[in-house]
């Protein structure tokens, strides 16, 4: 018993004298509760909406102005033609859009029934069904309070039209979801585990003292890895199209040049980590705790993103999975083209040149410390 | 007849923050010489080298290898050393076969010339029914002996070893030195260095280092005498009696 | 250039050699792609639901006909009592009861407003 005591001990003394163990110990739970208590929610506020009136009469402005009073929505914009609402869904921030008919008071007052109509952006359909639904109460609440005042039973019945995604399938969601974190994990671990193996077993120190040039050493260990990913999005494209009935409504090619961009970003990432790691099992670790968890998190297409609160927006504008998720998922299901994701993918660009180059750096100036 | 000096360190310098791990090191080595650079564990001689190599760039001091300047003209030197590191730099999961023409080929030899290299390489070595076989099956004696084959599979100048004779029984270890010697023949200069006093007897001549900074140089029987003692060892524990770094 | 040629063969080579690498790069994914939109469809179904009617009319037969058929119910029980039902749900036999008071056909007037509990599970 006394030595069972005394193993006990000594575990304990382990425990409390690595910064790191308790660090782990006591810090996830923490961050873990803040997390999901706070930023992690399906619930959706201030939803970008257009409006289009045609209508133009007490009814319709009343059921306006309970959408704006709305925590969940924020009116973009009025439209004065449905025309352009196509448009606003394509230039980014607007999820849902409603159309009030002409006749919409008329047919109320006459037939006791009307129609409104309700569009939404299903490319996310977590996000689509939700909304539809906020919006559907909305009106049927205005329904209930009209019908009393008026003593007659009304009926306003919202027509829902499902954009991108009529059969609101999750895969539209998850598949560029699945394809920003394979690609971003496999080459991020595998670019700095393999770097680090050649340190830890002495062969890197040869490379250096060889005439190679480092750089040389350097792409050496990212082709291969690039070529891996690229073979890896190619099987998954295809199982999406073939067993997932997801479509790839824009260019391909560009699709595969997006992807390519961030296997680079991904393959600096790697290079980094290994330039600050030393053993395999610490190259491990850092990549998938320090990509693995944020990356699932902070991409969006898990928890959408402009429900966090803004510290935490913040975070996820620095994870490259980010930007990718959003471009393959405008060009695979919204079929858009590279007028509408260059902005992001500037930045992916930007994400890329920038690691490239410190990674690089680093690399060699550890050539002359510890090699 | 005058020597030619193949490495040339004047004041060989490299500061970590406050910590001096190589004190203005300051020696020549002849061609055609093995050279011993000793000390214990921590007394600098891994830095040393490491500077000589390219691997790591020296604070303040100069030093040429070859006759080619370590500032300015590295590139030249790492195509006329040869290196083996401590942990016998060879790729286990490449065969032996593999590892010889990859290491070859970063140096750059022609395809003609390399498969000569190899076959000679392997037929000096007897690893004949090896060949195929990946590193990590051979006993380590084998992979020592192969690891310095292919640090001067390229016949450079001057090749150096970091403690090549870890962890092996003293056969295995008169076996490597026969292979040093084979070298030397050809004309290829060595620089090793090692912890193990009884390996100085291999030496042409030999360095000790202590704290940082070399205490003796000569030939070891001249050292012996100087320090009227009969083993290097006893030479080593005189000097290194007042030494302030420990093992690492 | 040829040093970039042997420095690829080499890498090449330990990747296809390594028996646990190739397996995890190329099923992880696929794992993931095929079970992660069967796991997280946020779409609520099956929802196990006990109802409890005090009226019997033919509008509360019909509400139920309503809801077994929508597709999104399954229809633990029906029956007059509700501490029945409350016990089905904390035996975790049912996920939501269903109570339709008595009188409710006869209060269905088209602009009064009319009563139904629902109690779910947390």
């Amino acid at each position: 018993m006394k030595q069972f005591i005394s193993f006990i001990r000594k575990e304990f003394y382990h425990v409390f004298r690595d910064r790191k163990t308790l660090l782990i110990l006591f810090g996830m739970p923490i961050v873990q509760i803040l997390l999901f208590g706070f930023a992690l929610t399906n619930e959706i506020q201030h939803a970008g909406i257009v409006i289009c009136d045609y209508a133009k009469d007490e009814t319709s402005r009343k059921i306006i102005s309970k959408i704006e009073a709305s925590n969940s929505f924020e009116i973009q914009k009025m439209l004065p033609d449905h025309a352009e609402i196509e448009k606003s869904f394509l230039q980014g921030n607007t999820k849902l859009a409603i159309i009030f008919p002409e006749n919409f008071s008329k047919d109320l007052g006459h037939q006791h029934k009307a129609q409104v109509q309700i569009i939404a952006d299903a490319s996310d359909p977590n996000t689509a069904t939700t909304l539809t639904n906020y919006a559907t109460n909305i009106i049927m609440d205005y329904q209930q309070e009209l019908s009393n005042e008026r003593k007659m039973p009304l009926s306003i019945v919202p027509e829902l039209r499902m954009l991108y995604n009529p059969e609101l399938k999750g895969a539209m969601n998850f598949v560029p979801g699945v394809m920003a974190l394979v690609l971003t994990l496999v080459c991020v671990l595998m670019t700095a585990v393999s770097i680090v193996r050649e340190k830890e077993t002495g062969t890197m120190e040869v490379l250096l003292v060889s005439p190679v040039n480092p750089f040389l050493i350097i792409i050496s260990k990212a082709v291969p890895y690039l070529f891996l990913s690229v073979i890896n999005l190619i099987v998954i494209l295809i199982l999406s199209v073939t067993l997932l009935d997801v479509p790839i409504k824009g260019s391909v090619v560009l699709v595969f040049a997006e992807s390519v961009l961030l296997i680079i970003t991904a393959l600096s990432l790697g290079l980094l980590i290994s330039n600050v790691t030393r053993s395999q099992q610490a190259a491990m670790l850092v990549s998938m705790m320090g990509m693995l968890v944020p990356t699932m998190l902070f991409t969006g297409f898990m928890f959408p993103i402009e429900n966090m609160p803004v510290p935490l927006q913040f975070i996820s504008y620095i994870i490259p999975a980010k930007w990718y998720y959003t471009i393959v998922k405008s060009i695979m299901i919204k079929g858009l083209g590279f007028e509408a994701v260059w902005k992001e993918t500037l930045v992916l660009i930007g994400m890329a040149s920038f690691l490239l180059l410190v990674s690089f750096k680093k690399f060699k100036t550890r050539l002359n410390e510890d090699a | 007849m005058i020597k030619e000096v193949v490495i040339k360190a004047e004041k060989l310098t490299k500061r970590f923050g406050d910590f001096i791990a190589t004190n203005e090191v300051t020696f020549e080595v002849y061609k055609g010489e093995i050279f011993g650079f000793l000390g214990a564990n921590g007394a600098g001689k891994t830095t040393a080298m490491k500077m000589l190599c390219g691997l790591s760039s020296p604070s303040s001091g100069h030093a040429t290898i070859a006759g080619y300047d370590i500032y300015k003209h590295a590139e030249d030197i790492k195509k006329n050393i040869g290196y083996m590191s401590q942990k016998f730099s060879l790729y286990e999961d490449l065969t032996v076969m593999e590892n010889i023409r990859f290491f070859g080929g970063i140096y750059g030899l022609t395809p003609k010339h390399l498969k000569a290299q190899s076959d000679e390489l392997i037929e000096t070595l007897g690893l004949q029914a090896e060949a195929k076989k990946l590193v990590t099956s051979l006993p380590l004696g084998w992979k020592q002996k192969l690891s310095f084959s292919v640090a001067v599979i390229h016949e450079p100048k001057i090749v150096f070893l970091d403690e090549p004779t870890g962890g092996v029984d003293p056969v295995t270890r008169r076996q490597f030195w026969d292979l040093i010697y084979k070298a030397v023949e050809q004309g290829i200069t060595v620089f090793v260095t090692t912890h193990y006093m009884d390996e100085a007897e291999y030496c042409n001549r030999i360095s000790i280092m202590v704290d940082g900074s070399i205490r003796a140089l000569d030939t070891p029987s001249a050292l012996k005498q100087h320090f009227s003692t009969g083993t290097m060892d006893q030479v080593f524990y005189q000097l290194a009696r007042g030494a302030q770094r420990k093992a690492d | 250039m040829r040093t970039l040629r042997f420095l690829l063969q080499k890498e090449f080579k330990q990747i296809f050699r390594n028996k646990a690498l190739l397996p995890l790069i190329f099923v992880a994914p696929i794992l993931q792609l095929l079970i992660l939109p069967l796991a997280a469809d946020y779409e609520i179904r099956h929802v196990r639901i006990s109802i409890v009617d005090h009226d019997h009319s033919t509008i509360s037969q019909q509400l139920v006909s309503k809801i077994t058929a929508s597709g999104y119910f399954e229809l633990e029980d029906y029956s007059n009592s509700f501490p029945v039902a409350l016990n089905q749900v904390e035996q975790d036999r049912a996920d939501l009861i269903l109570e339709i008071p008595q009188g409710f056909e006869r209060n269905l007037t088209p602009y009064s407003k009319n009563r139904c509990n629902t109690i779910s599970r947390q």
